[in-house]
């Protein structure tokens, strides 16, 4: 029974950044209505910008969020620039997906150049020594874990008052779901785009500093997590944030019971296992369990 | 004389271009183990395996329009079927690269159920995920594959002539056998497209409506091209196979897709010509960057190329190299004026989007 607690939550742990990774796909989704390949690895170096302005007397949480507001001007910065040019649609899809290929291999080596191969300690910005936990039933729930899903439901709150109480939300939403008539209407949706991407990169930011603690500050940190966040993503839906969580934090617990309680799957198939819910949405529901399907006029 | 320099075509001049050309390739291509060193030569045989796999993700990638992440699974496909019959159950090589072939044109078309429902963004999901799944798969089912410690020992064994023995003779063969690999696969992709099956495949890439309006099966054309991309890309994994000899998980992971994906773009999407230089780009160029500057910097400028080319070459070095070419030099229609202008038969041109003025 303790086994099957420490599992849930152990499972749920991941699931929380999974699911807010998956909000970064979602924002950027929202925005321009691209996948962003390099959204783990921009994570990733703002967790290093962090490190960095730590290293040179910010406070932690000062640099957390210094780095978050960098990475919300690099990802407006890197939409205008190399999305924007390919155009909205089907036929921007291949470039841009190319484009941020690219920008995965750019930004990964960047920072070996800048900060070498060698894992950096990050910081905690909670305490996290062997004994900050709350009990729960003989389980240990870590500050650290309790800290990330602060911040998760912080960041879900403020992005649903941002798209159903606020006039820009509602302009986000009308450019995602018909460009033309938002354009018509009087909205820039190329500027609804930008900030898309500018939102992705600042709660990128934020995962990226949160999660550092736990794996240690590594260029390829976020690699794993890229797989389940996009799995995460087309679960819940690419335009439902409280879908994405919910979605993430289900594969997360989902995959680790599996894994723990199917012997052929073991922990070799772990992301099997996440991929296969993701084949068998993709084919069943493409939009997501709380996604909007999709109607096209051609 | 001002450029461009205009040719006739049909003119002697012409046909002697058009008749040097391929004598050329083809003396290079015999010549070349004769002039450069044995290790050299590895070199351009892996870079001629890679390109199989690239001729065949364009197939799908370039000339179909449908997005593949998952390449690098076909590729390992064919790679540990060669691997395994071989050194498990002792089969020749051919009857494993034919058995290989056909287990990837099937798990293709599976592939390519799902992706007749899903464009772009999703059918992208869906490849990544067959992708991200195939070396798991090897490390699990480790009794077979040799899981993460790899499998050893798959070897090929040249014909008993003099000339192919030793460890050199070895190197020459598996040049040759590439390069045969590589022109089926070209003279595949070159025939489709240029048939009945390529005018259809094209149509469903720039208005899929328009095309099954006109009778196209769509769901026939997709998962047959999706089938026959993967096979090629098979090929090339159960000759990489041979090559090396030693096969591991990490070697089939995201990263080679990748790859496989930016050396389709740099040498220009949908073309036929186009493969076969990015893949010699993609293999020579981090050889020669490893020389002059440190790993991470060689991988970030990487990446910086990588954008660029995407936007200024948009039809890759194939497409940009033909553009600088007709500058210098041009083929003009015969002057008779009785004869319909039909040119283009022989045209590569066709992989170039009809509504769009650039690839890509």
């Amino acid at each position: 029974m303790d086994l099957l607690l420490d599992r849930l939550i152990d499972g749920f742990n991941n699931g929380v950044i999974y699911g807010f990774l998956g909000l970064a796909f979602v924002c950027v989704y929202r925005g321009s209505g691209h996948l962003n390949m390099a959204q783990g690895e921009m994570a990733m170096f703002s967790g290093f910008i962090a490190y960095s302005l730590y290293q040179i007397g910010f406070p932690v949480v000062g640099a957390v969020l210094a780095s978050a507001v960098i990475a919300f001007v690099a990802g407006l910065a890197i939409e205008r620039t190399l999305v924007r040019p390919f155009g909205r649609g089907h036929a921007s899809d291949y470039p841009v997906l190319m484009i941020t290929v690219a920008l995965f291999l750019a930004i990964n080596s960047l920072a070996g150049v800048i900060w070498g191969g060698e894992p950096l300690a990050f910081p905690a910005v909670v305490p996290a020594g062997p004994d900050d936990y709350v009990s729960l039933f003989g389980s240990r729930l870590r500050y650290q874990s309790l800290a990330f899903v602060g911040v998760l439901v912080a960041v879900l709150a403020a992005l649903w008052f941002l798209f159903y109480r606020t006039r820009v939300g509602l302009a986000m939403r009308t450019a995602t779901s018909n460009p033309e008539s938002a354009q018509l209407v009087g909205i820039r949706v190329s500027r609804m785009s930008a900030l898309g991407w500018g939102m992705a990169a600042f709660i990128g930011a934020l995962i990226g500093s949160l999660v550092a603690p736990s794996t240690t500050l590594t260029t390829g940190m976020m690699f794993n997590f890229l797989i389940y966040a996009v799995v995460a993503a087309t679960l819940g839906g690419f335009d439902s944030p409280p879908g994405v969580v919910v979605a993430g934090i289900a594969i997360g617990i989902f995959e680790n019971l599996v894994a723990s309680y199917v012997s052929i799957v073991g922990s070799d198939l772990k992301q099997a296992v996440a991929l296969m819910v993701m084949l068998v949405v993709l084919m069943v529901r493409p939009y997501g369990l709380f996604g909007t399907p999709k109607v096209e006029r051609v | 004389m001002s450029l461009p320099i205009e040719i006739p075509q049909g003119s002697a001049l012409d046909r002697t271009f058009r008749v040097a050309g391929p004598l050329a390739v083809l003396a290079l291509v015999v010549g070349l183990p004769y002039l450069v060193p044995s290790f050299r030569l590895g070199q351009v045989t892996a870079a001629l395996i890679l390109a199989i796999a690239v001729v065949g993700l364009n197939l799908l990638s370039g000339f179909a329009g449908q997005i593949s992440l998952g390449h690098a699974a076909f590729f390992g496909l064919g790679a540990y079927t060669t691997g395994v019959l071989q050194v498990h159950y002792g089969w020749s090589a051919p009857s494993t690269i034919v058995v290989g072939m056909v287990m990837a044109f099937v798990a293709g078309v599976l592939v390519g159920l799902p992706a007749l429902r899903l464009r772009g963004m999703y059918l992208a999901l869906v490849t990544l995920a067959v992708g991200v799944l195939f070396p798991s798969l090897i490390r699990r089912f480790d009794d077979l594959t040799g899981g993460a410690t790899g499998l050893f020992g798959v070897d090929v064994t040249p014909p008993g002539i003099a000339y192919f023995s030793g460890h050199a003779g070895r190197t020459v063969w598996m040049y040759y056998v590439s390069i045969a690999g590589l022109a089926l696969a070209c003279l595949v992709v070159w025939n489709l497209m240029r048939g009945r099956i390529g005018r259809a495949v094209v149509a469903l890439r720039d208005h899929e409506t328009a095309a099954i309006v006109v009778g196209v099966n769509r769901a026939f054309v997709r998962t047959v091209v999706f089938g026959l991309s993967a096979a090629l890309a098979s090929m090339g994994g159960s000759l990489y196979a041979l090559n090396v000899g030693i096969l591991t998980p990490d070697s089939f992971s995201l990263l080679l897709t990748i790859n496989l994906l930016v050396a389709m773009v740099l040498g220009g999407t949908a073309s036929y010509w186009g493969p076969i230089f990015g893949a010699f780009i993609i293999y020579f160029v981090p050889i020669w960057t490893a020389d002059a500057a440190q790993g991470p910097v060689a991988g970030a400028l990487f990446g910086v190329v990588v954008i660029i080319m995407v936007f200024t070459l948009p039809a890759g070095l194939a497409g940009g190299g033909k553009k600088l070419l007709s500058k210098v030099v041009v083929r003009s229609k015969p002057s008779m004026s009785g004869r319909a202008p039909m040119s283009g038969s022989a045209d590569p041109d066709m992989g170039g989007r009809l509504n769009e003025p650039a690839g890509v």
